[in-house]
């Protein structure tokens, strides 16, 4: 089971927590796609406690955290 | 017949009480385009070296834009300058609101305020009719009374007022000047020039209709980009969130600044983010004059401890950051109240917070004690006592006399090592933004002309990879995504390519939520914006080349000033590896740092060593003062 929190500034996912088996190892890049968001260039991926690329595999049990990557002004 | 501007200022000497109208012609606007072009080229033509920057000699100049008053989301800005008493040097702040589309249905582009009025007063715009009226019983009110007698008396409602409060009239360093009690020019102490002429507000009702050469047009992108504002994360993230709305990813990302920049991310982020405004105290959201981003907030308060006044709005990311994690504070709702505070007595809140957060590592070093304090105990932390002291610093008291000097005048006063605490660009502080992990941002902050600014080009995080922000710049140049912490000649090249573009927006009245690449507005759509708005046939390549005209002239007066390349640093706590937060043990190196600011003086054809602007970089860029 992987768990992802997700910011409400993407508002084309309702849910702000989704949870679910991955069948294999993906990319958080392919993972923000599955979960429906639309645009993740927008995305910062924080990885158990950890932002990273998101070129980096996720895996089951991992906790994963997104939020838009500008802030500020 | 102009379009979209009149071509004309007018001129207040508050000594004399003379009022004159002066006109320029419409090669002036396009060379210029308002807003800090108007500032810089007054100050270069009538301030000098000597002028003491809170005596009559200096002028305060509000300037509209070209575009300000344009009916499109975000063209509504105007901007307040003048020798700055914080830096020494170049003074300018911009506001968005109404006051600034206000000037100009009352049919002027700006006012030069000059010389200092025997006893207070304000001046009144309706239309033509310009007036210098009595502010002796206005004196000493904060900004919600200032604004109710002024339109009572003046029997008018919708009078749009930009004033001072008790700050400004103590010509604190960094008092503010604050319209409709929310939008501040809130940077380098323009509300203290303000004050220094015994000017408590300048009131303005305007009914003109101005012209526009294209109005259909105009009506036409304002209807397209209303729509696809909302579609795009940017701008529609800024509607629901407002500008709060960063602070999580800002906290994990670890350049959140956390208790005066020693850590990058605060533990109690969570709880003042623009979420949690929204779900608590938020009352409703607000734009500024034909704004549908909508990112200003209202909030209310109402605890055993304080109300807070809709009235005054609701805190920006700047002032949640300074008055949050900055100062270790994770009570929104006393965030709130210092917002109201510094709204009503005109305080920059981003000052404020880091004077505060000055004091409070002072205090938790033993630099200062509660002997020094009267009796607060100033931990990071302790909400109670960086309210108390936001009221001491308004009326200058106690403490609060030598932190309304701002921090580095105050680290001198109080030595025994204060200095390393005092985090300041030219002596202004610096704002919520961490450069440690996005050091295009310290670029900016070094080189600006203001001190410490956020706001001198897009930051870092933007252009990372491949996509639709970094499309967007695409016609400027900037090809391919940048590390954030790259310093080489790429992020120099990036830097200054956007800086152009940035400070052509501070010229033109544009706030930059709304154009690329922080805001969504195509660059080709500004462009044709600007063309039915103006008539002109203006380009992409002649905004830039104004932009830049623009930070040459600023950079000319700050060298008058005695301000150079020695100022056009960081401070040193920049350099030293974060102590918490995920980019703990991150620093800037000190070395590539300063061979970036040297590379960025030579590609913007200034003296490699000096700084100074070469001959031939102002002859190309028209500038002889
Ligand atoms: S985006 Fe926000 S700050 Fe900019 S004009 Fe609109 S409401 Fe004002």
């Amino acid at each position: 089971m992987v768990t992802i929190k997700i910011s409400p500034y993407f508002t084309e996912v309702k849910k702000e927590i989704v949870e679910f088996e991955l069948k294999e190892e993906i990319t958080a890049d392919q993972l923000l796609k599955q979960i429906g968001i639309k645009k993740p260039e927008y995305v910062s991926v924080v990885l158990n406690g950890q932002v990273v690329s998101k070129d980096v595999k996720v895996k089951n049990k991992d906790n994963i955290e997104i939020y838009p990557i500008f802030g500020g002004g | 017949m102009p379009y979209g501007y009149w071509g004309k200022m007018l001129r207040i000497n508050l000594t004399t009480g003379n009022i004159k109208e002066e006109t320029f012609e419409e090669s002036f606007m396009r060379k210029y385009f308002g807003g800090k072009g108007f500032v810089s080229y007054y100050l270069l033509k009538e301030v000098d070296a000597e002028t003491d920057p809170l005596g009559p000699e200096n002028k305060l100049i509000f300037a509209t834009g070209v575009m300000t008053g344009v009916p499109v989301s975000g063209m509504c800005r105007y901007a307040v300058g003048g020798k700055s008493p914080l830096t020494g040097g170049y003074g300018q702040s911009e506001a968005g609101g109404w006051w600034g589309p206000e000037l100009k249905m009352a049919g002027y582009d700006g006012i030069i305020i000059e010389g200092k009025a025997e006893k207070p007063v304000y001046i009144y715009i309706k239309n033509e009719e310009v007036q210098i009226k009595d502010a002796t019983h206005l004196w000493g009110k904060n900004t919600d009374e200032a604004q109710r007698i002024i339109r009572e008396e003046n029997g008018d409602k919708r009078i749009r007022v930009a004033q001072i409060g008790p700050a400004g009239e103590r010509q604190i360093n960094y008092a503010c000047i604050v319209n409709e009690l929310k939008h501040a020019n809130g940077r380098t102490g323009m509300g203290a020039v303000m004050g220094s002429k015994n000017l408590k507000a300048i009131a303005v009702r305007g009914t003109k209709k101005l012209e526009f050469k294209d109005k259909q047009k105009i009506t036409e992108i304002a209807k397209w980009f209303s729509g696809y504002l909302m579609e795009n994360p940017l701008t529609y993230g800024l509607y629901n969130w407002g500008t709060a709305g960063g602070v999580m990813g800002l906290s994990k990302g670890g350049i959140l600044p956390t208790r005066n920049f020693k850590e990058g991310s605060f533990e109690g982020a969570e709880k003042i983010w623009g979420k949690t405004m929204a779900e608590t105290i938020l009352k409703k959201r607000e734009g500024c004059y034909a704004c549908a981003i909508r990112c200003k907030r209202v909030v209310e308060v109402k605890n055993d401890k304080y109300t807070v006044d809709p009235e005054f709005g609701g805190p920006e990311y700047e002032t949640v950051a300074a008055f949050g994690s900055l100062c270790g504070i994770d009570d929104l709702e006393m965030i709130s109240k210092a917002n109201e505070l510094c709204n009503k007595y005109t305080l920059d809140t981003i000052s404020t917070g880091m004077v505060i957060a000055f004091a409070m590592e002072c205090f938790e070093e033993g630099i200062l004690t509660e002997e020094d304090t009267g009796g607060l105990k100033l931990n990071f932390g302790n909400a109670e006592a960086a309210l108390k002291l936001v009221e001491m610093i308004a009326k200058k008291e106690g403490i609060g006399e030598i932190l309304a000097l701002g921090s580095q005048r105050a680290a001198e006063k109080i030595g025994k090592g204060a200095e390393k605490f005092a985090l300041t660009v030219k002596n202004q502080e610096l704002p919520m933004h961490e450069p440690r992990g996005k050091v295009g941002v310290g670029i900016g902050y070094a080189v600006s002309d203001t001190g410490a600014d956020h706001m001198q080009a897009g930051h870092d995080s933007l252009f990372t990879q491949e996509g639709e922000v970094l499309d967007s710049i695409k016609p400027l140049g900037i090809l391919k995504p940048i590390d954030p912490f790259d310093l080489t000649e790429k992020k120099v090249r990036e830097f200054m390519y956007l800086q152009f573009l940035w400070s052509f927006y501070n010229m033109a009245g544009i706030c930059d939520f709304s154009p690329v690449p922080r805001g969504s507005l195509p660059l080709d759509k500004l462009v044709e914006v600007m063309r039915a708005a103006t008539g002109w046939n203006v380009s992409l390549w002649e905004m830039l080349k104004a932009g830049e005209r623009g930070l040459n002239m600023s950079r000319l007066f700050n060298l008058r000033c005695g301000i150079d390349s020695k100022d056009d640093r960081l401070p040193e706590r920049l350099y030293q590896p974060l102590e918490g937060g995920s980019l703990k043990g991150v620093k800037i190196d000190k070395d590539d740092f300063n061979k970036a600011i040297k590379k960025y003086y030579a590609m913007m054809g200034w003296d490699e060593e000096t700084g100074i602007p070469r001959k031939e970089k102002l002859e190309e860029l028209d500038i002889k003062f």
